[in-house]
């Protein structure tokens, strides 16, 4: 089964759909090559 | 016979193509090795028998039809715990994943799946890859085989032992603050922690979302590359994956390292160090410089501030991933973890966002610092693994600091390599570490291959591995 789907098993409902997802996040290095020749 | 499982996924690799050796007659030999020496060691929490000998079937069937998916064809791997694998339970070293047996194998896993490796194993882990000792209170502490009564570092303890002892050519791995390489260097192999992003971090069960790599565990370096350059590549089902391609695989080994350099933060590097593990780097690094590199004083301004900001962010995220088990199983977590929540549940979130912007501008000062360096150079552990159950779970938080010199490279996010490098007058292995720029994963494995294939001692050590542990 995946994750969610254990998650429900052990867990009330209401947690699991925040307990599968990922913050949107920013840290990307691709980035920081324009950024240090600003 | 058992000497093949002490070599290269290169040249068993080789023999497997050249019908030397068949996919089946390696894993038998792999799953024997397991057999005699795993009540030992505790490297596994789930061998894949059954499993790995299905795999092994359908490659031996494939190459009579002279079909050689590539280097991994035939190589049994072992996958740390906290990675998913189809239709094999994922504890995650935990009490309470104990029965789930996922739908699907994570994205790395599945890569190496396609590319021929054969699963041979679930390997022990620190609880939830959250420490750096393999003590697991649920499936018992993996042992260090260089000395039984050690730890063998962690998180990833189990994945190095089973490449140190031939129970697998080698291991998939996870990094948060060096749990990838931390007990690789005490368990005399390989540990690369690739660039933030190169590997999908997809099944494998979150640490720290900002911090959490998943990288190769090998007894080579160029194998390390090998097994790499199949589980890179970018995952639009990980946040985190680069969309850009990445060199990593490399044919021919550098003769010689002129023209390198290597910048060498000393205050931070040799701080805390052991004398004896501090004479054996020493050595390492006046064999670099015997290579033709160039080892030149570096600065890293807000290192301090960066490696607190690491312990922040790191203690925020663990503690958002847990907060829904927490409320109900929080009984069934291990004394240090229960701690460690105890300390990152009051956590600001105006001191979480300090800390990233901190990092923010840690890494864009450290590219500056390197630019005319092709890396970072230093000690990865700079204490050898200490007894089993000696651990404080108060200070297990503090391990993975006071062990090695990992974390820095992952507040940076930058590739870094441990590299066996020696030994303490106990016998006890040491690691070389190597932190690349962004995305010069290759040119870390390559000056890490050459450094290897220059020392003599490090060959015997990979062809007889670890000598004194069948001794034992």
């Amino acid at each position: 089964m995946t994750l969610e789907e254990y998650l429900r098993t052990i867990l009330d409902d209401e947690e699991i759909e925040l307990a599968t997802l990922e913050p949107a996040y920013t840290f990307n290095l691709e980035d920081y090559e324009e950024k240090c020749h600003d | 016979m058992t000497e093949l499982l002490f070599e290269t996924i290169k040249t068993a690799g080789s023999a497997i193509k050249k019908k030397q050796i068949s996919p089946v007659e390696l894993t038998k030999m792999t799953l024997n090795q397991i057999r005699e020496h795993e009540p030992r060691v505790n490297a596994f929490i789930t061998v894949m028998e059954e499993e790995a000998l299905e795999q092994a079937k359908q490659l031996e069937a494939e190459l009579v039809n002279g079909e050689v998916r590539g280097p991994l064809h035939g190589i049994p791997i072992a996958v740390k715990d906290i990675l998913q694998t189809k239709g094999v339970k994922t504890t995650g070293g935990s009490k309470i994943f104990e029965n789930w047996i996922p739908s699907e194998d994570a994205a790395a896993v599945q890569k190496l799946r396609e590319a021929g490796a054969i699963i041979i194993g679930k390997a022990n882990l620190h609880e939830f890859a959250m420490g750096a000792t393999t003590e697991n209170p649920h499936y018992g502490s993996a042992k260090n085989p260089w000395n039984l009564a050690r730890i063998p570092g962690g998180s990833s303890g189990g994945s190095a032992v089973a490449t140190a002892t031939g129970m697998a050519f080698g291991a998939v791995g996870s990094d948060t603050a060096g749990s990838i390489r931390l007990p690789a260097a005490m368990c005399g192999t390989v540990g690369f922690k690739p660039t933030y992003g190169v590997v999908s971090r997809r099944g494998c069960l979150p640490f720290s979302w900002s911090l959490d790599h998943v990288g190769p565990m090998t007894r080579t370096v160029q194998d390390a590359a090998i097994m790499l350059e199949v589980m890179k590549g970018h995952d639009a089902k990980d946040p985190a994956s680069v969309k850009r391609h990445v060199q990593v695989g490399f044919d021919e080994s550098l003769s010689d390292l002129k023209g390198v350099r290597l910048g060498f933060y000393e205050p931070y590097m040799f701080a805390g160090m052991d004398e004896d593990v501090k004479r054996v780097v020493v050595e390492a690094f006046r064999q670099l410089e015997s290579l033709g590199a160039e080892i030149v004083p570096i600065a890293l301004p807000g290192i301090d501030e960066a490696l607190n900001a690491l312990k922040t962010i790191a203690q925020s995220e663990v503690v958002s991933v847990h907060e829904p088990l927490l409320k109900k199983y929080g009984h069934l977590y291990g004394d240090d973890l229960k701690y460690r929540f105890e300390f990152g549940s009051d956590i600001s979130a105006t001191a979480y966002l300090r800390a990233q912007r901190r990092r923010d501008q840690f890494v864009r000062e450290t590219i500056q610092q390197m630019q005319g360096i092709d890396a970072l150079v230093g000690p990865t552990n700079v204490q050898p693994p200490f007894e089993i159950g000696t651990m404080v779970p108060s200070m297990a938080i503090s391990n993975m600091f006071t062990l090695g010199k990992t974390p820095l490279a992952n507040i940076l996010g930058f590739p870094a390599l441990s590299v066996a490098c020696g030994f303490t007058a106990e016998n006890l292995p040491v690691g070389l570490q190597l932190i690349g720029k962004p995305f010069s994963d290759q040119k870390v494995l390559q000056i890490g291959d050459c450094y290897e294939k220059s020392a003599p001692w490090l060959k015997a050590l990979q062809t007889h591995g670890t000598g004194s542990f069948t001794s034992q």
